[in-house]
Protein backbone atom coordinates (compact mmCIF):
# COMPACT_ATOMS: atom_id res chain seq x y z
CA UNK A 1 0.00 0.00 0.00
CA UNK A 2 1.41 3.55 -0.85
CA UNK A 3 1.34 5.08 2.72
CA UNK A 4 1.03 8.69 0.66
CA UNK A 5 -2.23 7.38 -1.16
CA UNK A 6 -3.64 6.41 2.63
CA UNK A 7 -2.64 9.31 4.72
CA UNK A 8 -5.29 11.47 4.83
CA UNK A 9 -3.61 14.55 6.98
CA UNK A 10 0.03 15.59 7.10
CA UNK A 11 0.02 14.18 10.90
CA UNK A 12 -0.50 10.90 9.33
CA UNK A 13 2.67 10.76 6.55
CA UNK A 14 4.99 8.05 7.70
CA UNK A 15 8.00 10.17 9.53
CA UNK A 16 11.47 9.33 7.93
CA UNK A 17 13.88 8.60 9.83
CA UNK A 18 16.68 10.48 8.10
CA UNK A 19 20.26 12.06 9.02
CA UNK A 20 18.36 15.12 7.77
CA UNK A 21 19.27 18.18 9.70
CA UNK A 22 17.25 21.00 9.78
CA UNK A 23 20.25 23.72 10.66
CA UNK A 24 23.69 23.42 10.17
CA UNK A 25 24.69 24.67 13.87
CA UNK A 26 28.33 25.57 14.79
CA UNK A 27 29.12 23.31 17.33
CA UNK A 28 31.97 21.15 19.07
CA UNK A 29 31.42 17.47 17.86
CA UNK A 30 33.91 14.51 18.59
CA UNK A 31 34.93 12.29 16.04
CA UNK A 32 32.82 9.52 15.51
CA UNK A 33 34.71 7.87 12.54
CA UNK A 34 37.19 5.71 14.51
CA UNK A 35 35.02 3.44 16.78
CA UNK A 36 35.36 -0.17 17.50
CA UNK A 37 36.96 -1.83 15.44
CA UNK A 38 39.65 0.69 14.82
CA UNK A 39 39.93 0.59 19.02
CA UNK A 40 40.01 -3.25 18.89
CA UNK A 41 42.82 -2.90 16.34
CA UNK A 42 45.22 -0.12 17.72
CA UNK A 43 44.51 -2.03 21.04
CA UNK A 44 45.81 -5.24 19.89
CA UNK A 45 48.12 -4.04 18.18
CA UNK A 46 49.87 -2.70 20.57
CA UNK A 47 49.89 -5.00 23.19
CA UNK A 48 51.15 -7.19 20.81
CA UNK A 49 53.84 -5.73 19.56
CA UNK A 50 55.09 -4.81 23.30
CA UNK A 51 54.54 -8.44 24.22
CA UNK A 52 57.03 -9.14 21.46
CA UNK A 53 59.83 -6.52 22.07
CA UNK A 54 60.20 -7.62 25.82
CA UNK A 55 59.63 -11.15 24.94
CA UNK A 56 62.56 -11.23 22.89
CA UNK A 57 64.53 -8.78 25.11
CA UNK A 58 63.60 -11.92 27.77
CA UNK A 59 64.16 -14.23 25.49
CA UNK A 60 60.23 -15.26 26.02
CA UNK A 61 59.86 -17.53 22.82
CA UNK A 62 55.40 -17.92 24.31
CA UNK A 63 55.37 -14.15 24.57
CA UNK A 64 57.01 -14.16 20.96
CA UNK A 65 54.71 -15.78 19.97
CA UNK A 66 51.23 -14.50 21.45
CA UNK A 67 52.70 -10.88 20.62
CA UNK A 68 53.18 -12.44 16.77
CA UNK A 69 49.64 -13.56 16.38
CA UNK A 70 47.60 -10.72 18.22
CA UNK A 71 49.80 -8.53 15.73
CA UNK A 72 49.70 -10.18 12.43
CA UNK A 73 45.62 -11.67 13.53
CA UNK A 74 43.82 -10.12 15.65
CA UNK A 75 45.39 -6.41 14.45
CA UNK A 76 45.03 -7.56 10.86
CA UNK A 77 41.38 -8.67 11.44
CA UNK A 78 39.98 -5.91 13.19
CA UNK A 79 41.71 -3.52 10.74
CA UNK A 80 39.64 -5.42 8.09
CA UNK A 81 36.69 -5.58 10.24
CA UNK A 82 36.17 -2.25 10.36
CA UNK A 83 37.03 -1.28 6.59
CA UNK A 84 34.12 -0.62 4.58
CA UNK A 85 35.33 -2.05 1.72
CA UNK A 86 37.92 -4.67 2.29
CA UNK A 87 38.67 -5.63 -1.03
CA UNK A 88 40.39 -2.50 -1.69
CA UNK A 89 42.06 -2.68 1.82
CA UNK A 90 45.23 -3.30 -0.34
CA UNK A 91 45.48 -0.02 -0.93
CA UNK A 92 46.77 1.06 2.31
CA UNK A 93 50.24 -0.18 0.97
CA UNK A 94 49.79 2.96 -2.05
CA UNK A 95 51.13 5.98 -0.08
CA UNK A 96 53.90 4.82 2.40
CA UNK A 97 55.50 8.72 1.27
CA UNK A 98 52.75 11.02 2.88
CA UNK A 99 50.27 8.55 4.76
CA UNK A 100 51.20 7.66 8.75
CA UNK A 101 48.08 4.67 7.75
CA UNK A 102 50.18 3.32 5.13
CA UNK A 103 53.44 3.05 6.31
CA UNK A 104 51.79 1.61 9.33
CA UNK A 105 50.64 -1.07 7.03
CA UNK A 106 54.31 -1.56 5.51
CA UNK A 107 55.55 -1.94 9.37
CA UNK A 108 53.23 -4.68 10.12
CA UNK A 109 53.94 -6.62 6.94
CA UNK A 110 57.97 -6.70 7.50
CA UNK A 111 56.69 -7.57 10.83
CA UNK A 112 54.95 -10.35 9.59
CA UNK A 113 58.16 -11.66 7.48
CA UNK A 114 60.72 -10.63 10.60
CA UNK A 115 58.71 -12.04 13.21
CA UNK A 116 57.57 -15.37 11.51
CA UNK A 117 61.35 -15.95 10.60
CA UNK A 118 62.55 -14.66 13.86
CA UNK A 119 60.19 -17.20 16.04
CA UNK A 120 61.27 -20.05 13.24
CA UNK A 121 64.99 -19.24 14.54
CA UNK A 122 64.00 -19.23 18.30
CA UNK A 123 61.86 -22.08 18.18
CA UNK A 124 64.65 -24.03 16.19
CA UNK A 125 63.07 -25.22 13.35
CA UNK A 126 65.75 -22.54 10.99
CA UNK A 127 69.13 -22.73 11.61
CA UNK A 128 70.24 -19.28 11.11
CA UNK A 129 73.97 -18.45 10.72
CA UNK A 130 75.35 -16.03 13.70
CA UNK A 131 75.08 -13.08 12.26
CA UNK A 132 72.13 -13.69 10.17
CA UNK A 133 69.66 -14.53 13.14
CA UNK A 134 71.00 -11.36 15.01
CA UNK A 135 70.26 -9.45 11.87
CA UNK A 136 66.56 -10.89 11.28
CA UNK A 137 65.77 -10.66 15.18
CA UNK A 138 66.61 -6.89 15.33
CA UNK A 139 64.92 -6.06 11.93
CA UNK A 140 62.16 -8.04 14.02
CA UNK A 141 62.26 -5.73 17.06
CA UNK A 142 62.88 -2.55 14.80
CA UNK A 143 59.30 -3.82 13.32
CA UNK A 144 57.32 -4.62 16.51
CA UNK A 145 58.57 -0.83 18.20
CA UNK A 146 57.56 1.03 14.49
CA UNK A 147 54.50 -1.20 15.18
CA UNK A 148 53.88 0.03 18.32
CA UNK A 149 54.80 3.79 17.32
CA UNK A 150 53.38 4.62 14.65
CA UNK A 151 49.60 4.79 15.89
CA UNK A 152 51.15 7.78 17.59
CA UNK A 153 52.23 9.55 14.61
CA UNK A 154 48.99 9.03 12.83
CA UNK A 155 46.98 10.55 15.82
CA UNK A 156 49.24 13.68 16.41
CA UNK A 157 49.44 14.54 13.05
CA UNK A 158 46.01 15.25 12.84
CA UNK A 159 46.01 19.23 13.51
CA UNK A 160 42.39 19.78 13.75
CA UNK A 161 41.98 17.96 16.53
CA UNK A 162 44.04 19.14 19.54
CA UNK A 163 43.45 15.72 21.95
CA UNK A 164 45.40 14.14 19.16
CA UNK A 165 47.81 16.74 17.36
CA UNK A 166 50.94 16.16 20.32
CA UNK A 167 54.43 15.29 19.69
CA UNK A 168 53.99 13.23 22.88
CA UNK A 169 51.58 10.79 21.47
CA UNK A 170 54.52 8.40 20.02
CA UNK A 171 55.94 8.41 23.03
CA UNK A 172 52.95 7.93 25.19
CA UNK A 173 51.91 5.10 22.84
CA UNK A 174 55.70 3.61 22.85
CA UNK A 175 55.12 3.60 26.71
CA UNK A 176 51.67 2.29 27.07
CA UNK A 177 52.54 -0.51 24.74
CA UNK A 178 55.74 -1.58 26.60
CA UNK A 179 53.38 -1.51 29.91
CA UNK A 180 51.26 -3.59 28.15
CA UNK A 181 54.26 -6.24 26.69
CA UNK A 182 54.73 -6.33 30.60
CA UNK A 183 51.42 -6.73 31.75
CA UNK A 184 50.89 -9.72 29.62
CA UNK A 185 53.95 -11.08 30.41
CA UNK A 186 53.61 -11.12 33.80
CA UNK A 187 50.21 -13.22 32.66
CA UNK A 188 51.65 -15.27 30.28
CA UNK A 189 54.68 -16.48 32.39
CA UNK A 190 52.63 -18.27 34.99
CA UNK A 191 50.63 -19.89 32.08
CA UNK A 192 53.29 -20.79 30.23
CA UNK A 193 55.63 -22.29 32.98
CA UNK A 194 58.74 -20.75 32.00
CA UNK A 195 60.99 -19.81 34.88
CA UNK A 196 61.27 -16.40 35.30
CA UNK A 197 62.08 -13.29 37.81
CA UNK A 198 59.21 -11.88 39.28
CA UNK A 199 61.86 -8.73 40.54
CA UNK A 200 62.60 -8.44 37.01
CA UNK A 201 59.04 -8.21 36.16
CA UNK A 202 57.79 -6.20 38.97
CA UNK A 203 60.85 -3.38 38.07
CA UNK A 204 59.99 -3.35 34.01
CA UNK A 205 56.24 -2.91 35.32
CA UNK A 206 57.31 0.02 37.66
CA UNK A 207 59.01 1.72 35.06
CA UNK A 208 56.56 1.30 31.82
CA UNK A 209 53.67 2.44 34.32
CA UNK A 210 55.65 5.21 35.83
CA UNK A 211 56.66 6.87 32.77
CA UNK A 212 53.64 6.03 31.01
CA UNK A 213 51.20 7.74 33.98
CA UNK A 214 53.79 10.80 33.33
CA UNK A 215 53.47 11.51 29.75
CA UNK A 216 49.51 10.59 30.21
CA UNK A 217 49.57 13.51 32.58
CA UNK A 218 51.98 15.63 30.25
CA UNK A 219 50.02 15.34 27.96
CA UNK A 220 46.74 16.12 29.33
CA UNK A 221 48.73 19.46 30.58
CA UNK A 222 49.78 20.34 27.05
CA UNK A 223 46.21 19.74 25.00
CA UNK A 224 44.31 21.80 28.47
CA UNK A 225 46.66 24.95 27.39
CA UNK A 226 46.60 24.27 23.60
CA UNK A 227 42.76 25.64 22.33
CA UNK A 228 39.16 26.03 23.33
CA UNK A 229 38.56 22.19 21.30
CA UNK A 230 41.61 21.15 23.69
CA UNK A 231 40.50 22.14 26.61
CA UNK A 232 36.99 20.72 25.76
CA UNK A 233 38.50 17.29 25.49
CA UNK A 234 40.48 17.50 29.01
CA UNK A 235 36.75 18.72 30.51
CA UNK A 236 35.48 15.60 28.92
CA UNK A 237 37.91 13.43 30.34
CA UNK A 238 38.22 15.19 33.60
CA UNK A 239 34.72 16.47 34.75
CA UNK A 240 32.32 15.98 31.95
CA UNK A 241 30.53 12.33 30.45
CA UNK A 242 34.07 10.20 30.10
CA UNK A 243 35.08 11.15 33.82
CA UNK A 244 34.19 7.84 35.62
CA UNK A 245 36.08 5.90 32.46
CA UNK A 246 39.39 8.09 32.47
CA UNK A 247 39.44 8.93 36.21
CA UNK A 248 38.77 5.94 37.52
CA UNK A 249 39.70 3.17 35.19
CA UNK A 250 42.42 5.13 33.18
CA UNK A 251 44.24 6.79 36.36
CA UNK A 252 43.02 5.17 39.40
CA UNK A 253 42.87 1.27 38.17
CA UNK A 254 44.88 1.39 35.59
CA UNK A 255 47.87 3.07 36.40
CA UNK A 256 48.14 4.09 40.31
CA UNK A 257 47.14 1.12 41.99
CA UNK A 258 49.37 -1.19 39.57
CA UNK A 259 51.79 1.78 40.70
CA UNK A 260 51.06 1.17 44.32
CA UNK A 261 51.24 -2.82 44.24
CA UNK A 262 54.99 -2.98 42.01
CA UNK A 263 55.64 0.36 43.91
CA UNK A 264 55.43 -1.35 47.49
CA UNK A 265 56.71 -4.98 46.42
CA UNK A 266 59.80 -3.32 45.18
CA UNK A 267 60.18 -1.04 48.11
CA UNK A 268 59.64 -4.03 50.51
CA UNK A 269 61.90 -6.22 48.44
CA UNK A 270 59.01 -8.62 48.28
CA UNK A 271 58.23 -8.95 44.57
CA UNK A 272 55.71 -11.84 44.15
CA UNK A 273 54.24 -13.77 40.86
CA UNK A 274 50.36 -12.82 42.30
CA UNK A 275 51.23 -8.99 42.34
CA UNK A 276 52.51 -9.03 38.96
CA UNK A 277 49.86 -10.77 37.59
CA UNK A 278 46.92 -8.57 39.25
CA UNK A 279 49.17 -5.51 38.43
CA UNK A 280 49.00 -6.59 34.85
CA UNK A 281 45.54 -7.16 34.53
CA UNK A 282 44.73 -3.69 35.71
CA UNK A 283 47.53 -2.08 33.20
CA UNK A 284 45.77 -4.18 30.18
CA UNK A 285 41.98 -2.90 31.62
CA UNK A 286 43.41 0.53 31.79
CA UNK A 287 44.93 0.74 28.77
CA UNK A 288 41.69 -0.30 26.86
CA UNK A 289 40.50 2.09 28.64
CA UNK A 290 42.65 4.76 28.03
CA UNK A 291 42.82 4.03 24.19
CA UNK A 292 38.62 4.21 23.67
CA UNK A 293 38.75 7.68 25.76
CA UNK A 294 41.37 9.28 23.26
CA UNK A 295 39.07 8.34 20.56
CA UNK A 296 35.76 9.44 22.17
CA UNK A 297 37.29 12.85 23.65
CA UNK A 298 38.36 14.00 20.38
CA UNK A 299 36.78 17.24 19.83
CA UNK A 300 37.58 18.50 16.15
CA UNK A 301 38.98 22.01 16.52
CA UNK A 302 35.53 24.22 15.37
CA UNK A 303 35.19 25.48 11.88
CA UNK A 304 34.76 28.88 12.80
CA UNK A 305 37.97 30.73 14.19
CA UNK A 306 37.09 33.91 12.36
CA UNK A 307 35.16 36.56 14.28
CA UNK A 308 32.44 36.81 12.83
CA UNK A 309 30.38 39.45 14.35
CA UNK B 1 48.73 28.40 -14.64
CA UNK B 2 45.66 29.32 -13.00
CA UNK B 3 44.32 28.29 -9.63
CA UNK B 4 40.62 28.24 -9.48
CA UNK B 5 39.24 29.85 -6.28
CA UNK B 6 36.02 31.13 -4.43
CA UNK B 7 35.31 34.59 -2.50
CA UNK B 8 32.29 34.09 -0.25
CA UNK B 9 30.80 37.41 0.75
CA UNK B 10 29.55 36.76 4.54
CA UNK B 11 27.61 40.33 4.21
CA UNK B 12 25.28 39.06 1.27
CA UNK B 13 24.39 35.64 2.43
CA UNK B 14 20.90 35.05 3.94
CA UNK B 15 21.28 31.35 5.10
CA UNK B 16 19.00 30.39 2.24
CA UNK B 17 20.68 27.35 1.39
CA UNK B 18 20.19 27.25 -2.19
CA UNK B 19 23.88 26.38 -2.46
CA UNK B 20 23.27 23.26 -0.32
CA UNK B 21 20.35 22.42 -2.68
CA UNK B 22 22.20 23.28 -5.93
CA UNK B 23 24.99 21.50 -4.80
CA UNK B 24 22.90 18.58 -3.79
CA UNK B 25 21.43 18.10 -7.07
CA UNK B 26 24.39 18.72 -9.41
CA UNK B 27 26.03 16.14 -7.28
CA UNK B 28 22.94 13.93 -6.85
CA UNK B 29 23.66 12.93 -3.05
CA UNK B 30 21.92 10.44 -0.92
CA UNK B 31 20.06 11.55 2.40
CA UNK B 32 22.56 12.84 5.03
CA UNK B 33 25.44 13.73 2.57
CA UNK B 34 26.35 17.24 2.20
CA UNK B 35 29.50 18.19 0.05
CA UNK B 36 28.62 22.01 0.87
CA UNK B 37 26.94 23.50 4.07
CA UNK B 38 25.87 26.92 5.36
CA UNK B 39 26.68 26.92 9.10
CA UNK B 40 24.50 28.83 11.62
CA UNK B 41 25.81 30.58 14.14
CA UNK B 42 23.37 32.59 16.78
CA UNK B 43 25.23 35.03 19.46
CA UNK B 44 22.92 37.51 22.23
CA UNK B 45 19.68 36.59 23.51
CA UNK B 46 16.78 37.73 22.49
CA UNK B 47 15.59 40.61 21.30
CA UNK B 48 19.41 41.15 20.78
CA UNK B 49 20.32 38.49 19.08
CA UNK B 50 21.89 37.79 15.34
CA UNK B 51 22.57 35.35 13.78
CA UNK B 52 25.32 34.64 10.99
CA UNK B 53 25.63 32.29 8.24
CA UNK B 54 28.93 30.37 6.77
CA UNK B 55 28.92 28.45 3.72
CA UNK B 56 31.64 26.02 3.70
CA UNK B 57 32.50 23.22 1.67
CA UNK B 58 35.92 21.62 0.74
CA UNK B 59 38.28 24.72 0.29
CA UNK B 60 40.75 23.11 -2.08
CA UNK B 61 43.53 23.80 -0.12
CA UNK B 62 47.37 24.34 -1.58
CA UNK B 63 48.57 22.00 0.79
CA UNK B 64 45.48 19.53 1.22
CA UNK B 65 45.66 17.47 4.57
CA UNK B 66 43.95 15.30 2.79
CA UNK B 67 46.04 14.05 0.02
CA UNK B 68 48.52 13.56 2.84
CA UNK B 69 46.46 11.33 4.96
CA UNK B 70 44.77 9.13 2.57
CA UNK B 71 46.57 5.71 2.31
CA UNK B 72 45.25 4.51 -0.76
CA UNK B 73 45.44 7.82 -2.91
CA UNK B 74 41.64 8.98 -3.27
CA UNK B 75 42.59 12.61 -3.04
CA UNK B 76 44.74 14.51 -5.75
CA UNK B 77 45.07 17.58 -6.78
CA UNK B 78 44.85 19.23 -10.08
CA UNK B 79 47.33 21.27 -12.14
CA UNK B 80 44.60 23.98 -11.54
CA UNK B 81 44.37 23.59 -7.88
CA UNK B 82 41.14 21.88 -7.51
CA UNK B 83 41.23 18.81 -5.47
CA UNK B 84 39.10 15.70 -6.85
CA UNK B 85 38.05 12.62 -5.64
CA UNK B 86 38.51 8.71 -6.83
CA UNK B 87 35.91 7.06 -4.76
CA UNK B 88 37.08 3.64 -6.38
CA UNK B 89 40.40 3.81 -4.74
CA UNK B 90 38.90 3.86 -1.11
CA UNK B 91 38.39 1.42 1.66
CA UNK B 92 37.34 3.49 3.95
CA UNK B 93 39.90 4.28 6.34
CA UNK B 94 38.44 7.36 7.09
CA UNK B 95 41.97 9.60 7.95
CA UNK B 96 40.88 11.67 5.18
CA UNK B 97 37.98 13.34 7.92
CA UNK B 98 40.62 13.41 10.68
CA UNK B 99 42.92 14.99 8.82
CA UNK B 100 40.59 17.84 7.09
CA UNK B 101 40.37 21.00 9.28
CA UNK B 102 36.94 21.93 7.48
CA UNK B 103 34.74 18.73 8.31
CA UNK B 104 34.65 18.74 4.36
CA UNK B 105 34.70 15.14 3.51
CA UNK B 106 31.69 13.12 3.88
CA UNK B 107 31.64 9.46 4.30
CA UNK B 108 29.15 7.43 2.81
CA UNK B 109 27.83 4.76 5.36
CA UNK B 110 25.23 2.92 3.16
CA UNK B 111 23.11 4.92 0.22
CA UNK B 112 19.28 5.32 2.00
CA UNK B 113 16.75 6.50 -0.18
CA UNK B 114 14.72 10.36 0.30
CA UNK B 115 11.41 8.96 0.27
CA UNK B 116 9.78 5.66 2.39
CA UNK B 117 8.12 3.89 -0.59
CA UNK B 118 11.22 3.28 -2.33
CA UNK B 119 14.12 4.52 -5.19
CA UNK B 120 12.77 7.27 -7.28
CA UNK B 121 13.80 7.27 -11.14
CA UNK B 122 16.25 9.97 -10.37
CA UNK B 123 17.12 8.40 -7.76
CA UNK B 124 18.30 5.43 -9.63
CA UNK B 125 20.29 8.04 -11.94
CA UNK B 126 21.66 10.12 -8.95
CA UNK B 127 23.15 6.98 -6.87
CA UNK B 128 24.93 5.16 -10.08
CA UNK B 129 27.91 7.29 -9.18
CA UNK B 130 28.32 6.61 -5.69
CA UNK B 131 29.44 3.74 -3.70
CA UNK B 132 28.78 3.29 -0.09
CA UNK B 133 31.63 2.75 1.94
CA UNK B 134 33.59 5.80 0.28
CA UNK B 135 34.61 9.27 1.11
CA UNK B 136 33.58 11.85 -1.27
CA UNK B 137 33.62 15.70 -1.12
CA UNK B 138 32.90 18.78 -3.52
CA UNK B 139 35.25 19.20 -6.43
CA UNK B 140 34.27 22.47 -7.31
CA UNK B 141 32.20 21.19 -9.73
CA UNK B 142 35.36 20.43 -11.97
CA UNK B 143 33.59 18.84 -15.10
CA UNK B 144 31.09 22.42 -14.87
CA UNK B 145 34.26 24.53 -14.51
CA UNK B 146 36.39 22.85 -17.31
CA UNK B 147 33.43 23.67 -19.87
CA UNK B 148 33.87 27.09 -18.91
CA UNK B 149 30.59 27.21 -16.34
CA UNK B 150 30.56 28.26 -12.90
CA UNK B 151 30.35 25.79 -9.91
CA UNK B 152 26.20 24.48 -9.58
CA UNK B 153 26.60 26.59 -5.66
CA UNK B 154 27.90 29.75 -7.61
CA UNK B 155 25.34 30.18 -10.39
CA UNK B 156 22.23 29.05 -7.83
CA UNK B 157 23.10 31.63 -5.25
CA UNK B 158 20.43 34.36 -5.57
CA UNK B 159 22.48 36.72 -3.53
CA UNK B 160 25.27 36.86 -5.36
CA UNK B 161 27.37 35.84 -2.00
CA UNK B 162 29.98 33.59 -4.54
CA UNK B 163 32.44 34.61 -7.19
CA UNK B 164 34.56 31.83 -8.64
CA UNK B 165 37.55 32.99 -10.58
CA UNK B 166 41.58 32.24 -10.98
CA UNK B 167 43.14 33.65 -8.10
CA UNK B 168 46.78 33.60 -9.74
CA UNK B 169 45.77 36.44 -11.77
CA UNK B 170 46.01 39.36 -10.09
CA UNK B 171 43.22 41.04 -11.98
CA UNK B 172 40.81 38.37 -11.33
CA UNK B 173 37.54 39.72 -9.62
CA UNK B 174 38.21 37.11 -7.04
CA UNK B 175 42.09 38.67 -6.80
CA UNK B 176 40.40 42.28 -6.53
CA UNK B 177 37.40 40.86 -4.12
CA UNK B 178 40.47 39.46 -1.88
CA UNK B 179 43.08 42.45 -2.02
CA UNK B 180 40.10 44.76 -1.36
CA UNK B 181 37.94 43.54 1.01
CA UNK B 182 40.92 41.96 3.27
CA UNK B 183 39.62 38.18 2.60
CA UNK B 184 40.01 35.64 5.44
CA UNK B 185 41.11 32.00 5.25
CA UNK B 186 39.45 29.77 7.60
CA UNK B 187 42.22 28.34 9.66
CA UNK B 188 45.05 29.97 8.23
CA UNK B 189 47.15 29.28 10.96
CA UNK B 190 47.67 25.47 9.83
CA UNK B 191 49.25 26.76 6.40
CA UNK B 192 47.44 24.74 4.00
CA UNK B 193 46.66 27.53 2.19
CA UNK B 194 42.85 26.98 1.42
CA UNK B 195 41.31 28.61 -2.53
CA UNK B 196 38.04 29.62 -0.69
CA UNK B 197 38.30 33.06 0.90
CA UNK B 198 35.57 35.08 3.29
CA UNK B 199 35.35 38.68 3.27
CA UNK B 200 32.88 40.84 5.69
Amino acid sequence: MNTHEAATSVDELPVYEGNIPETFEVKYVSQKDWRIGELLAFYIGGVGAGLYVLSQFMNFVPGLVVGFILVVFGKNAAHLISASRRTNAFRALTRPGSSWISRGAYFILFFVIFGALDIASHAGWIAWGGIVGKVISALAFAFALLVMIYLGFLMSGSRVIPLWNSPLLPALFLSYSLAFGAALASILYPIAGAEYSAAFLTKLLLLTISSTLFLVLAHLMVTGSSNKAGRRSVDLLVKGTLKGTFIGGVLIVGLIIPLLITGISQVAQSPTAAGTVIAGILVLIGGWLFERAMLKAAVYLPMIDIDLK
Amino acid sequence: MKRWGMVIDLKRCIGCNSCTLACKIQNGTPPGIFYRRVLEKTSGKYPAFRRTYLPVQCMHCEDPPCVAACPSGVFSKRDDGIVVVDTNKCYGAKACRMACPYNAITFLEEIRNYFPDGRTDTEKVWYENHIAGTANKCNFCADRVDEGLQPACVQACPAAVMTFGDLNDPHSEVSMLIKARDGLQLHAELGTNPAVYYVK
